[in-house]
């Protein structure tokens, strides 16, 4: 019984994973919350001590709603993909060099998957296209 | 069943219950009806994810390398323009402990105050456990999580800093310890003819007070050209300028050389009135505060004010760094390196 479900899990997870932009998600996730632990302020501060405090929130926040809408909503994840990218970006210069560089770069490549997400041609016919070009 | 309440009186007392009962069974009704509709759509959906995701072949395509190197290009501009120090940045730190280090501080119009503060790891003895300032529960040789932390608050209104290297340390799963070393300025300050030079002195022990228009020498034996007032030339090579900076310190040394207008004991509350701290215009009381989110000084309490405090040999271990304003991070270095690095290995 538990052997079963968590196969039927197992396939569902992998469904999940190959109908939206997982890796491209997950990393964006990884790199909003990277970038929110770094410069985790108290509320209270974060709320009244203007953008210095809050822009890891913002930015950091931002990237994690992106992240999620790209697995929640992958029709929309060109969109997604674009303005984390542009957060990603922009966390450089307002958050803490955007977490060290590290939630940047995470950030950069993260959405770069979403962005590039989509119907990739069969490998028979990728074969078959590299043959023609190496014949031509 | 209305007809029947009227047709018998003992079934027509017993109504409400009744109709509370049929009320009940319809709500879970409902609810079954609603949470069997759900379900149905979660099956639906994931019949239809599964539909989807055998019909087709999706990933990640090759364009991503192409957006991902535009990014990396745009990072790698904006790093060489913080560098070149034409991009100022946002840099606020607090919670972990870090040490700072410099080889002079030219600050103009300080102010500063004791406070406490709470912070999520702290490690020194200055800290206490709880929140009720018990000393007996001070923090010595162990880290103590929302600690209570005995800090010296310092606004800076404008800095110069000749050098700045920051280590902060973190203890990370399967690696062990590691630092976080941010370094910035130039290696070599020249002076006493060597080429190589440190970015960072060990300590500040054997410098030379500055007299009018020469130098300071450091303890790696290079100097540092100072102004007649001790200041730094905006000719010197490197130079980090920063202004609103706010230090959240418990222990600061150096040597102080060529400090002026130097108020120990003012008034705690109008200290940042004085330096013209957030927006306020040095001098002029009333004008300056401390930033958003700072606990504000008790009126009478003990604070500091300085015109001029220019230290060389800037050794600290700080809590937090604001800047509510901006700083230029020429040559900037970032680094990870496993291990507890310390103030020798900025250089």
């Amino acid at each position: 019984m538990a052997t079963k479900a968590r196969r039927e899990a197992r396939i569902l997870f992998a469904a999940f994973r190959r109908s939206r932009p997982f890796w491209g998600g997950l990393w964006t996730i990884v790199a909003g919350a990277w970038i929110v632990k770094v410069m985790s302020f108290p509320l209270g501060i974060a709320l009244n001590g203007g953008w210095s405090y809050s822009a890891g929130y913002v930015v950091g926040g931002s990237l994690i709603v992106f992240g999620v809408v790209a697995w929640l909503a992958p029709n929309y994840r060109m969109l997604a993909g674009v303005v984390a990218f542009l957060l990603a970006i922009a966390a450089f210069p307002v958050a803490d060099l955007g977490g060290y560089l590290v939630g940047s770069l995470l950030g950069i490549v993260g959405s770069s998957m979403i962005i590039a997400w989509g119907d990739k041609p069969a490998r028979l016919e990728r074969g078959r296209r590299r043959k023609r070009t190496r014949a031509a | 069943m209305k007809h029947s309440r009227h047709r018998d009186g003992a079934r027509a007392s017993s109504a409400p219950t009744g109709t509370v009962r049929s009320l009940a069974h319809r709500n879970a009704a409902a609810a079954r009806t609603t949470a069997r509709r759900l379900w149905d759509q979660v099956g639906e959906r994931s019949r239809r994810m599964h539909d989807e995701a055998a019909g087709s072949n999706h990933g990640s395509r090759r364009r991503g390398v192409f957006a991902a190197g535009v990014g990396f290009a745009a990072l790698f501009t904006m790093w060489q323009l913080v560098a070149a120090n034409v991009l100022a940045v946002n840099f606020t730190t607090s919670d972990n402990q870090f040490g700072l280090y410099s080889n002079y501080l030219d600050a103009r119009y300080a102010a500063g105050f004791l406070s406490t503060t709470t912070r999520k790891n702290a490690s020194s003895d200055s800290c206490t456990q709880n929140a009720s300032g018990d000393s007996a529960n001070s923090v010595t040789g162990g880290t103590a999580t929302n600690a209570q932390c005995a800090v010296a608050e310092l606004g800076i209104n404008t800095a110069q800093l000749a050098g700045l290297c920051a280590i902060a340390h973190e203890k990370l799963p399967v690696i062990g310890n590691v630092s976080l070393m941010i370094r910035s300025g130039i290696n070599n300050y020249g002076g006493n003819g060597s080429s190589g030079g440190q970015t960072i002195p060990d300590s500040y022990s054997g410098m030379t007070t500055a007299s009018a228009g020469t130098s300071v020498t450091l303890a790696s034996g290079n100097t540092l050209s100072v102004s007649g007032t001790g200041q730094l030339p905006g000719t010197t090579p490197g130079l980090i300028n920063a202004n609103q900076l706010f230090l959240n310190s418990n222990a600061l040394s150096g040597y102080g050389n060529l400090i002026s207008g130097l108020n120990l004991g003012q008034n705690a509350a109008d200290v940042a009135s004085y330096a013209g701290l957030t927006g306020g215009t040095p001098g002029s009381p009333g004008t300056g505060s401390w930033p958003a989110g700072q606990t504000a000084p008790t009126a009478g309490n003990f604070g500091l004010y300085a015109n001029q405090l220019n230290v060389a040999g800037l050794s600290g271990s700080t809590y937090g760094l604001d800047l509510a304003g901006n700083i230029n991070l020429p040559a900037l270095s970032i680094q990870v390196v496993t291990g507890l690095k310390g103030q020798a290995d900025c250089s």
